[in-house]
């Protein structure tokens, strides 16, 4: 017996389930929510975010190239202002440093302009001292006393 | 071992007599800042430490071929402390006898009074004292007292002090104008050590 | 007909998009789509339509569970006859059920191989429920579904060469099982 393609597509062509197949699965469905064999597909927030994503690759593409993209740029402005803090530190650090080089140079030359002050002072009262005492050989003592 | 041990302790007793030398040579001045109220200028000089370190160190950068800096250097070298109070007044009496005693009685025997000079005239009274080391060879402190009737001035030295030196300094290392008035008004100049 | 069939396919999309988020009405939606589909394969395999659509129903209610594995609305199809398809091999396998008409059952059968033949079409229909399982489901996703041996080879995870092979041997032993039965018959008679 002979028969075509045609026939046997003609044979297993799609058939109906009948009147009410949907509300039957979807009853189903419901009992087994009820007796707990299968979660809402929405109780777990995570899945459907995760289909949403599925079902847009184009977007997720987008919005992961655009996060990495993102990162890239945050870490490499991260590292500029690393860098801008770490030279602005060496910068103070320098420039304490000068400061408290040049106040220990004012400290030194207020030291010796009073040590100079000082010698000056003691010369000049020395000399009086033996001026008065109208005793030159004072000095000649005290060369002595030096040696 | 004992003799290890005599040596350990003649060097303490050394050392002791070395500082009792250095404690003798300085006079304490402080009783002395009374009498800034009263006076029309003063000069307050307190130098030794770290303090007179700095000044030493910056006077042995300056040039040698200034004979006066060479000697200068040579007087500085070997000091340990330098301490002036100087008092001017407008007026006579306005110190007393019991403030220059404060200073006198600090001079101990190993003090020699070298100098002394009296002008019941001026009502001026001036002496020089030396304290010499306790080998003898060299000088440990210098003391200089002048007492005039508008003018105390306590000068004391301590260190190796070359008072010949001292008194034949020439030149004048104060800056300018403005550095002496600075430094002869009221003020003081202490080692923060 | 493109434009309508984008509409159609962004419907679905959507339908799809919402049944994932938990809409009921979206996944009734995407089972009033498919389940002739789904119904239809397990019917032809199993020539029993209370089985065929206790079967249907275990498909629908994994996919609702599995919805958030689907991409697209493509995928879905995919899925589903796949699922449909394995599901009914391992039904087929546990049950063995080949039903087979009896001799008096057997409609008077007729010379013609015109198209619009209900008896042919039934015999057809027999005769496929009587083929191997996995050779009885690359005819189904060939005739019914219209799938080429590369889908039914993915669908069915075989290799394509293995799936051009089992149908050339489907249709020869379709024709020699229709052969037979018309001779069983007429010698019956005569």
């Amino acid at each position: 017996m002979h028969f075509s393609e045609d026939d046997l597509r003609e044979a297993l062509k799609r058939k109906d389930p009948g009147e009410g197949f949907t509300q039957r699965v979807m009853a189903r469905v419901e009992q087994a929510k009820a007796e707990g064999k299968t979660k809402p597909v929405n109780g777990n927030g995570n899945r459907s975010f995760l289909a949403w994503w599925r079902l847009r690759p184009a977007w997720t593409f987008a919005v992961v190239t655009l996060l990495l993209l993102g990162f890239a740029w945050g870490g490499y402005q991260y590292s500029e202002y690393r860098h801008a803090e770490e030279m602005r530190i060496a910068a103070e650090k320098q420039k304490q440093m000068e400061e408290k080089q040049k106040e220990l140079q004012a400290e030194a030359e207020q030291a010796k302009a009073q040590a100079i002050l000082a010698l000056e002072i003691a010369r000049a009262k020395l000399n009086h001292v033996l001026q008065q005492a109208q005793v030159p050989a004072g000095i000649e003592k005290i060369r002595r006393q030096r040696l | 071992m004992k003799r290890v041990m005599g040596m350990i302790v003649g060097l303490a007793l050394c050392c002791a007599a070395a500082r009792g030398y250095g404690q003798d040579a300085k006079i304490q001045l402080d009783s002395l800042n009374k009498l800034s109220d009263k006076a029309a200028r003063v000069t307050d000089v307190t130098l030794d430490g770290s303090l007179l370190q700095f000044a030493v160190n910056m006077i042995e950068k300056a040039d040698d071929g200034d004979e006066d800096v060479a000697q200068l250097k040579s007087i500085m070298k070997n000091l340990k402390g330098i301490y002036v109070k100087s008092f001017e007044f407008d007026e006579a009496s306005q110190y007393s006898k019991a403030d220059v005693e404060s200073v006198r009685s600090q001079i101990t025997a190993r003090w020699t009074k070298i100098v002394q000079s009296i002008d019941k005239r001026s009502n001026e009274h001036d002496e020089i004292y030396l304290l010499k080391s306790g080998s003898g060879e060299h000088v440990a402190g210098v003391l200089i007292l002048v007492a005039e009737p508008k003018e105390l001035t306590v000068v004391n030295i301590v260190g190796d002090v070359p008072v010949d030196k001292i008194s034949s300094l020439e030149h004048h290392f104060v800056i300018n104008d403005k550095d002496s008035d600075k430094k002869q008004k009221k003020g003081k100049s202490h080692d923060e050590e | 007909m493109e434009r309508s069939v984008g509409r159609e396919e962004d419907r679905l999309e959507a339908a799809l998009s919402r049944a994932a988020q938990g809409d009921s009405m979206a996944f009734a939606e995407l089972v009033r789509e498919h389940q002739g589909m789904v119904f239809s394969i397990a019917y032809h395999y199993m020539q029993d339509r209370s089985l065929a659509e206790d079967l249907a129903q275990e498909v629908f209610l994994e996919l609702y569970q599995g919805l958030a594995r689907i991409q697209s609305a493509a995928h879905l199809t995919f899925w589903l006859r796949r699922v449909t398809a394995n599901r009914c091999i391992d039904q087929g396998r546990k049950k063995l059920r080949r039903r087979e008409h009896a001799l008096e059952e057997a409609p008077e059968p007729v010379a013609s191989n015109a198209p619009a033949d209900p008896l042919l079409l039934e015999r057809l229909q027999q005769s496929v429920a009587g083929l191997p399982e996995r050779q009885r489901m690359v005819v189904i996703l060939r005739f019914q579904e219209g799938l080429g041996p590369a889908e039914i080879a993915e669908a069915l995870d075989m290799p394509v060469n293995t799936v051009k092979s089992t149908l050339h041997r489907s249709l020869e032993e379709l024709r020699k099982g229709l052969t037979r039965k018309l001779r069983e018959v007429r010698y019956a008679f005569f």
